[in-house]
């Protein structure tokens, strides 16, 4: 068994670094803002939508400012549509009513923020950095390419009291 | 009938008022997020085709739009592994894997789950199914024996007909169809909110041919004539407020005339089917739990059969349903089952009153994935089943009612591997033992012959037991991104214990034919194939097969299945045009005719390989209208004697509003 199981979670490593260090795709983000529909409590209508970036990091910023971009141009999921704004992870306290959350590339060096604002505000945050849902802080990690994958940290969910509908969760992976 | 539709009417109306939601599963939200099909056919848990342990294919709305194709069974003859015969010009028959014998018991046919099985005959009647191609939004097919989740007879394969969700998928159309053979066909299907969050869809269709093709001309042959006629009511509605809670409701009438083939003689019959199913699922904290109920009600109100005369059948069956869907820890999923169903077939002068069989099954899937690579499902089901009759004894009968207050009981199980290799390759592996029960026919029929048949007695037997089927396949995909193109290869190895067979014996100086289980049979075979699938531009695909089927009781058409059968598909998209051709090659086989004599005559000649072309092309000047000219078979054939498939030309106008 050990001979299918390391490959595999040598595959699963890839797949969670692999990312690492990109900008948000368009692809990425059309994958992000759906994982929303699939909430037991899923968000309808125009829903505020957190951008989380880095605002010591350039290439943070430029992700968010193209994520922000992209929703404003029509990026939604099926049951809402999205009003975002823009939160520097050093400054969250701003974002405290908000219930969903983008984490732009380029946060690595604030995840311990980005996970005590999700905890202390029970914020559901998805990224295409996996690395951030690795490291505890972001809920839901997202690739598009070569294939769309969705990895869900279950210790994250639950400390933040979010909840996927069960047929959501047997078609995803979960860390 | 009408009190069942009221009451389920009344459900659906309450459930909307208490503001509950639709749809069992948002196959759409699902689809949209992982942009490839998603299924729940293939372990009972919703997933993505590309995830699934099992050998699966997927013919999708677009697939179907690009087909030119009338009904489903063209669409699966398309593709590998499936044999399709032509018992008339609008009725088939579908085998999987071999076995394409006519009035074929061995493939379970679902429409959104639903069983649309005719218990009677151990048969599907296609063309009664209330579905319109353009209501799909896709079928789903699982090769191998499934009988742990599906239950009895689905051993050599599994068809799930999906159709688009009345609250999100606005389907309002309009298809006018005129063709040879005297056809015209037309369609209207309209989408009706009710409200935010809940919706109705309506459909109706009226279909009409002239028929064509019998190959013996007798007079006696000639009588059995009889145009294809078609017509089909159905609703599907559906109710959704919050996100936990759906509830659906599906109701449908179709009334169709056909010539059909049995045994080698030709019979036709008029065949009414009401069905009415409700379905509500879930989510709580014990997992997705899901209920559904459904009726149906297939009615023969005159049958005449050649060899056997004219009688009246009725089938009834109810099924309830009840499953829940969870997943414990980050690797394990489940459902738990229990399916409870109850048939009674009438046929006046042949079943001696009711013939009724009573089932119940609790089942169990388990999948687990061992790491993002590998992940195994296993499923086990028991199935425990009661027959029995009552009502009057025929005179000639030689069973009583007591004989038949019997039970049988199985267990099937269902075992699949999928491993990822690369991130191109995927192999499978999968077993299972499934089970083929008889048809209440083969249980509990008394038929006599017409003199000119010999006149002898065809008695059904309720001692028959269910016939385990084990199925072994290993597929590899391969997925070549330089062509945008995936090929599979597939092995495969079925055995058929304890097969159903009616030899014929002398029973007080008479004689007669008895159903009885004897010897099985084994189906080993190949299939290759290879897609590219594209809107725009170049879109081709073929696929090729490779069976040989081994019966050891020679009944007349022993070892008579295709061996090699070819399909091939080219097509060109370009801004409003479309252009297709489908071609196909199917091998020669035997087939089987019974003539009048005392005893019977019975023919066995062969069935020469064919070749079938069928081009389309098609013009959609604006998003809503379509227009589309369809050739099917451009050369004469033949899949059985007694009937020969001409070609068909039709033109199709479609309005979408």
């Amino acid at each position: 068994m050990s001979r299918f199981v390391a490959p595999g979670m040598l595959f699963l490593s890839c797949l969670l670094l692999s990312d690492a260090g990109n900008a948000t795709t368009l692809n990425e983000l059309k994958v992000g803002v759906r994982v929303f529909d699939f909430l037991k409590s899923a968000p309808h209508g125009p829903t505020p939508l957190a951008v989380i970036f880095d605002g010591r990091n350039g290439a943070s910023v430029d992700d968010a400012r193209a994520i922000v971009g992209w929703v404003n141009s029509g990026v939604s999921s099926i049951k809402a549509t999205f009003v975002p704004s823009l939160f520097d992870v050093h400054q969250l306290d701003a974002a405290a009513d908000y219930r969903i959350a983008i984490v732009a590339d380029g946060t690595d060096a604030s995840y311990e923020l980005i996970r005590d604002y999700a905890l202390r505000n029970l914020v559901l945050t998805v990224s295409s950095d996996l690395s951030c849902m690795r490291f505890g802080s972001c809920t839901v990690g997202i690739a598009s390419t070569p294939r769309v994958e969705v990895v869900i940290n279950r210790e994250v969910a639950t400390s933040c009291g979010i909840e996927f509908s069960e047929a959501f969760r047997m078609m995803v992976r979960e860390y | 009938m009408r009190r069942i539709v009221s009451l389920a009417a009344l459900g659906l109306t309450v459930l909307v008022t208490r503001n509950v939601q639709a749809q069992e599963f948002d196959y759409r939200a699902a689809e949209s997020l992982f942009g490839e099909p998603v299924t729940m056919s293939a372990t009972g848990k919703p997933e993505r085709v590309s995830d699934t342990a099992v050998l699966m294919k997927v013919i999708t709305a677009e697939d179907i739009r690009r087909s030119g194709a009338r009904n489903i069974p063209t669409l699966l003859q398309r593709l590998g592994g499936i044999d399709v015969v032509h018992e008339s010009p609008d009725s088939v028959d579908v085998g999987f894997d071999g076995f394409n014998q006519v009035l074929n018991g061995r493939v379970m046919v679902l429409i959104n789950g639903r069983q649309v099985y005719f218990d009677a005959y151990g048969a599907v009647f296609w063309s009664t199914l209330p579905v319109e191609l353009e209501e799909i939004r896709q079928i789903e097919i699982i090769h191998g024996a499934q009988s742990a989740l599906y239950g009895f007879n689905a051993v050599d394969g599994v068809i799930n007909i999906v159709t688009f969700d009345p609250i999100n998928d606005k389907i309002n159309m309009v298809r006018a169809r005129v063709g040879n053979h005297a056809r015209r066909d037309i369609a209207a299907t309209t989408t009706q909110p009710l409200g935010d969050q809940a919706g109705i869809r309506l459909t109706a269709a009226d279909d009409h041919a002239q028929d064509y093709g019998i190959v013996w001309k007798t007079p006696a042959d000639r009588a059995f004539f009889k145009n294809p006629n078609r017509r089909s009511i159905s609703l599907d509605a559906a109710a959704s407020a919050s996100d936990d809670r759906q509830a659906s409701l599906e109701a449908s009438h179709t009334d169709v005339s056909e010539r059909l083939i049995a045994s080698g003689v030709l019979f036709n019959a008029r065949i009414k089917s009401d069905v009415v199913k409700v379905a509500y699922a879930e989510e709580t904290n014990i997992g997705r739990l899901s209920a559904t109920a459904s009726y149906s009600n297939i009615d023969m109100p005159w049958e005449q059969n050649q060899a056997a005369g004219v009688f009246h059948i009725g089938d009834t069956t109810a099924v309830a349903q009840i499953s829940d869907l969870f997943k414990l820890g980050p690797a394990d999923s489940f459902r738990v089952g229990l399916d409870g169903r109850h048939d009674q077939v009438s046929a006046p002068g042949t079943t001696g009153g009711f013939l009724t069989s009573d089932m119940a099954a609790p089942s169990l899937m388990w999948e687990h994935r061992f790491s993002p690579n590998l992940s195994a499902v296993n499923a086990v089901r028991y199935d425990y089943l009661k027959l029995g009759r009552s009502g009057d004894q025929l005179i000639q009968d030689i069973f009583s009612s007591a004989d038949f207050d019997r039970s049988d009981q199985a267990i099937s199980v269902n075992s699949s591997i999928l491993q990822s290799l690369t991130e191109e390759d995927k192999l499978r592996l999968s077993f299972a033992r499934g089970l083929a029960l008889p048809s209440l026919a083969y249980l509990g029929k008394l038929e006599r012959m017409a003199p000119v048949y010999g006149g002898y007695y065809s008695y059904g037997n309720p001692d028959l037991r269910a016939s385990p089927v084990y199925s072994y396949r290993v597929g590899w995909d391969h997925q070549f991104r330089s062509l945008d193109a995936t090929s599979r290869v597939v092995l495969f190895h079925d055995m058929t214990m304890n097969q159903v067979v009616a030899p014929f014996k002398v029973i007080n100086s008479r004689l007669v034919q008895e159903f009885i289980n004897s010897t099985g049979s084994v189906t080993n075979g190949l299939e290759l194939g290879l897609e590219h699938k594209a809107r725009q531009g170049w879109n081709w695909g073929g696929n090729y097969t490779y069976q040989r089927v081994h019966e050891h009781y020679n009944w007349g058409l022993r070892n008579a299945a295709p061996v090699n059968k070819l399909n091939g598909n080219i097509g060109y998209g370009w801004g409003e045009w479309e252009a297709d051709l489908y071609a196909s090659y199917i091998s020669a086989t035997k087939g089987l005719l019974a003539m009048p004599g005392n005893p019977p005559k019975t023919v066995v000649a062969n069935i020469k390989g064919h070749t079938a072309l069928s081009p389309r092309i098609a013009w959609q000047p604006t998003a809503s209208l379509s227009v589309e000219l369809t050739a099917e078979n451009l050369w004469s054939y033949r899949d059985v004697l007694s009937q020969r498939m001409e070609p068909s030309y039709f033109l199709t106008l479609r309005v979408a509003y």
